[in-house]
């Protein structure tokens, strides 16, 4: 009875599996194999296995036969709108994408808290000058940045040359670089 | 009538039962060729998808319930099939060993 049952229930996943179109044929014909097989000396298990074979590739052949017919939709030209709404829509994502990026860096760049540049690099965190594309950074040796260096950091990056061939006041080189004496005309 | 590309051993052994009936009923096929339904049956499917097999019920009426499935290669088929059953044996002689179509009661030829 249990063995009715599990043979049931395999052959109604093959015919789940089959596509729409030969649903009725296969299971009938599965059927009709499954009864007068062991006559034959085939098992119903045997059976079974060949219908989940037979299903599983009916069904590959019918993906496969969607996919080429929706790749020859494309490459014939049948249906050119669908093809330019698609790569349309495509670019609008991309755009919408590069936008959003854009933003949230800019977003990063004004949201440099002002006060963290009260702390050690007010040179480097004034929000007056944060717009300011000729202002000194430590970090790119160029424009504003909104990186909290330390006084080692700048050092390892900025040497005294670059600091006094930058214009820099002697009180702020003096910082990093305490041995600085200006050469006094 | 599609091209079938690459024939199997498995595929030239199909052919050659359906090459000595006029209709054949698939577990026969089965049972001919010696190889298991999970074999046979992708293979039939496949003929069949590619128009070199057509399938067919079972036409008596002494069965009751779900009929049987027959198979018939498509005359135009016939040609090409028995080159390519050739050309298989010449790669693999050993036909003796192989279970030859059997006539039985159980066969259906119809019409």
């Amino acid at each position: 009875m249990r063995g009715v049952r599990r043979t049931e229930t395999l052959l109604a996943i093959c015919v789940a599996l089959t596509p729409r179109y030969l649903r009725a044929v296969r299971e009938e014909q599965w059927r009709a194999d499954l009864r007068d097989g062991p006559g034959l000396g085939i098992s119903p298990s045997s059976l079974i296995f060949g219908a989940i074979c037979s299903s599983v590739t009916a069904r590959f052949h019918e993906l496969l036969y969607r996919g080429s017919m929706l790749l020859s939709r494309f490459t014939k030209g049948d249906n050119m709108k669908l093809a330019l709404g698609m790569v349309g829509a495509a670019a609008v994502l991309m755009g919408g994408a590069i936008a959003g990026i854009q933003a949230s860096t800019n977003t990063e760049k004004v949201a440099a808290p002002p006060s963290m540049g009260d702390a050690s690099h007010p040179e480097c965190y004034d929000a007056a000058k944060m717009n300011d594309p000729n202002d000194f950074c430590y970090q790119t040796i160029g424009p504003w940045n909104s990186r909290l260096l330390s006084d080692d950091e700048v050092r390892s990056v900025v040497s005294l040359d670059q600091m006094i061939s930058a214009g820099h006041p002697t009180d702020q080189i003096q910082r990093y670089y305490p041995e600085y004496q200006p050469v006094t005309k | 009538m599609e091209n079938l590309g690459r024939i199997t051993p498995a595929t030239a052994m199909v052919l050659e039962v359906l090459l000595s009936v006029d209709s054949v009923w698939g577990l026969q096929v089965v049972k001919d060729v010696g190889k298991k339904p999970g074999t046979v049956y992708p293979i039939l499917d496949r003929l069949e998808a590619a128009g070199w097999v057509q399938g067919e019920w079972d036409s008596t009426e002494e069965r009751k319930g779900p009929r049987r499935r027959y198979y018939r290669l498509v005359a135009e088929a016939r040609p090409l099939a028995s080159e390519y059953v050739k050309v298989q044996q010449a790669k693999a002689p050993s036909p003796a060993s192989r279970p030859s179509p059997v006539m039985s009661e159980e066969q259906w030829c119809g019409a």
